[in-house]
């Protein structure tokens, strides 16, 4: 079997596992709030993997992520609550719009060549505000009132609301990182490596670069709007101040960046990491201190872990599992807390933790008890750039 | 027939004549010494080429295809590579990964299992087995240069463009690279190569043009057009003809 058809294998068995989570609730006795955890966590794994197809393969700094979902999440809301069409035709018309606007951005910025660097980033980042500016002054969209976005109905086969709307995060979710994955090792994807390290280079090798940038855009953006739309859903109240802000594509380069944007999982893990400590944070009544307590161990792990810490994770895979595996257990058996979530938040940290210990000591380390550990290996872009043989 | 027929191409930054008028051919199978002093127009005209940016006038026929307007990506399929006076590799990429990636583009498409494998043809082919696998920082200028060739002999080209492979380089680097460029040569690949290095382009080449500000001012066999008054004035310095003859 090969290593792609496995990987498929395993997304089908996550989401067969996650998809029926909501049907084991009661035998299982955990208690609801973990599937609106789960569905937060859908949500930003899936902006987050969106936003690395552009920026993460291409190198290009993108701040559209913002306008991408807004766009999915006010297509939903107009259609469904102005216009009285159904949820499920409105969804796939919220990506298309938010897809469309991606590529009509790339029309424009890809089109001339010196936008590139921070006047590509700066210019993403105004496309948002013209967008939320248009809501803002159309009364067919917003019109400064805000929708009210309650009681959608969704089809029946999908379970009662909340197992709906998490199912379809769910589903969003899982096709994005599998177009994420898809990409990584495709043509496309070795196309976009190439243009990141040096685009000019790729184009004379054979790289159809406007055109690759240009999917690569559309993707993120569909991909984005896509889940901005089911995300409309659990919003209840949409207006432009909450939905164009600058949260979603400030969160999507933190959960990247603490990932790592050169591999499909970095954002993954980043969003998993992001996610449960701001929830656990919350929870703890920490709300105000959370973004000084996230974005502190940002700042640590840039400058410690600069390839992200999944390259770090797989290189030191041992330790992982056992930092990881040992904590949760650990925890679980002292019954330290009766939350789950709050158990898997200690083993992610102290998970994290361990990463930081620099490569060179490590080696130090890993002499010291007379063995090799795959973590002695130099940081080669192998470990950066690509799964599987 | 010849492989490639350049008619009047100029080519101005602003200000700066950087190309005023060139026409020039290269006969299929040979390796064409393109000289002249720095500012000459060498670089310019293999970016014009390569289609690195377009020309402001004249005419590029590759193999029968006017390639002036093209996009540099559509010239390189059609079988145009080129590599960099300064070395500038995939820095994300292994060596291996940088060939690869160059045999996955190139002339036609191929996915990642096949371009891995034809990798280590163009690996053994320049001697970079043994560092296939290093990041390429830990890469020697020599190696640097080498594998600028194998990526783009990777891409399977049926012209090459050489900027300045022997710049830099160390005597003994200087005889391994011409015997590299040779054995390029008779794979049937067709070859310019921009040089400073006269000993060098005098004894590969079948024949040599000149260059001076833009314009053509020689062609013909190394021996005759290094001799030539023209040649010694613009490009060795009138002080120096007594030398060069």
């Amino acid at each position: 079997m090969s290593a792609r058809v496995r990987a498929l294998v395993g997304f089908a068995a996550v989401a067969l596992i996650l998809g029926f989570a909501p049907n084991m609730q009661e035998s299982l006795e955990f208690p609801r709030f973990y599937l609106i955890f789960l569905f937060t966590m859908f949500f930003w794994i899936a902006q987050a993997s969106s936003w690395n197809i552009l920026t993460g393969y291409s190198g290009y700094f993108s701040f559209g992520q913002g306008a991408f979902y807004g766009v999915g999440v006010y297509t939903v809301g107009v259609l469904v609550v102005k216009q009285g069409w159904s949820f499920m035709t409105a969804l796939p018309v919220a990506g298309l719009l938010a897809g469309l606007t991606g590529l009509f951005l790339g029309l424009v910025v890809f089109r001339v060549r010196r936008l590139t660097g921070e006047i590509f980033a700066l210019t993403t980042l105004a496309i948002a505000f013209v967008l939320a500016s248009v809501a803002r002054l159309s009364p067919s969209i917003d019109g400064g009132t805000g929708i009210f976005m309650t009681g959608t109905p969704l089809p029946g086969f999908l379970g009662e609301f909340t197992t709906a709307a998490y199912r379809l995060t769910l589903a969003i979710t899982l096709i994005t990182v599998v177009v994420a994955y898809l990409i990584h090792d495709s043509r496309l994807g070795w196309g976009l490596f190439a243009i990141r390290d040096d685009e000019p280079v790729a184009e004379g090798l054979g790289v159809p670069t406007f055109r690759y940038k240009m999917v690569a855009l559309g993707a993120n953006a569909l991909l984005a709007g896509l889940m901005g739309g089911v995300w409309a859903l659990q919003l209840g109240f949409v207006t432009v101040d909450d939905v164009f802000n600058i949260r979603v594509p400030l969160f999507v380069i933190l959960m990247s960046v603490l990932g790592g944007m050169q591999h499909w999982m970095g954002p993954v893990i980043g969003a998993v990491i992001i996610t449960t400590l701001t929830d656990r944070l919350n929870s703890a009544g920490l709300t105000d201190v959370n973004q000084i307590i996230i974005g502190g161990m940002l700042v640590v792990l840039a400058l410690a872990v600069r390839e992200g810490v999944y390259v770090r994770m797989r290189r030191r895979w041992v330790t992982t599992a056992v930092s990881f595996f040992g904590v949760l257990g650990l925890a679980r058996l002292l019954d330290l807390n009766d939350s789950l979530i709050s158990d898997f938040a200690y083993a992610m940290v102290a998970t994290v933790v361990m990463m930081l210990v620099p490569d060179r000591v490590w080696a130090r380390f890993g002499e010291l008890f007379g063995r090799s550990h795959p973590a002695e290996e130099p940081i080669g872009a192998e470990d950066l750039t690509r799964t599987g043989p | 027939m010849s492989i490639l027929q350049v008619t009047s191409v100029g080519k101005r930054f602003g200000g700066v004549v950087a190309v005023d008028e060139i026409s020039l051919q290269v006969e299929r199978g040979e390796i064409l010494g393109l000289v002249g002093p720095n500012g000459s127009g060498k670089s310019t005209l293999i970016n014009l080429l390569s289609g690195f940016y377009p020309a402001d006038k004249g005419l590029v026929i590759f193999d029968g295809n006017d390639v002036g307007e093209l996009a540099a990506h559509r010239i390189a399929a059609l079988g145009i590579a080129r590599t960099f006076q300064i070395p500038r590799p995939f820095h994300t990429m292994t060596p291996r990964e940088n060939i690869a990636v160059s045999y996955m583009f190139g002339r036609s498409p191929h996915n990642l299992v096949e371009a891995r494998a034809a990798a280590e043809e163009w690996l053994a082919f320049t001697g970079l087995a043994s560092v296939a696998d290093v990041g390429v920082d830990q890469l020697t200028l020599h190696q640097l240069k080498f594998l600028e060739l194998a990526r783009a002999l990777a891409t399977h080209p049926t012209l090459l463009l050489l900027d300045e492979v022997l710049a830099g380089l160390n005597p003994t680097e200087i005889n391994q690279s011409m015997e590299m460029i040779r054995r390029i040569n008779d794979r049937g690949i067709t070859l310019v190569i921009v040089e400073h290095v006269i000993r060098a382009i005098t004894a590969l080449s079948s024949r040599i043009v000149v260059l001076d500000q833009g314009r053509v001012v020689a062609t013909g066999e190394p021996r005759e057009v290094m001799s030539d008054p023209a040649v010694v004035a613009a490009y060795l310095g009138t002080k120096r003809r007594d030398a060069a003859s």
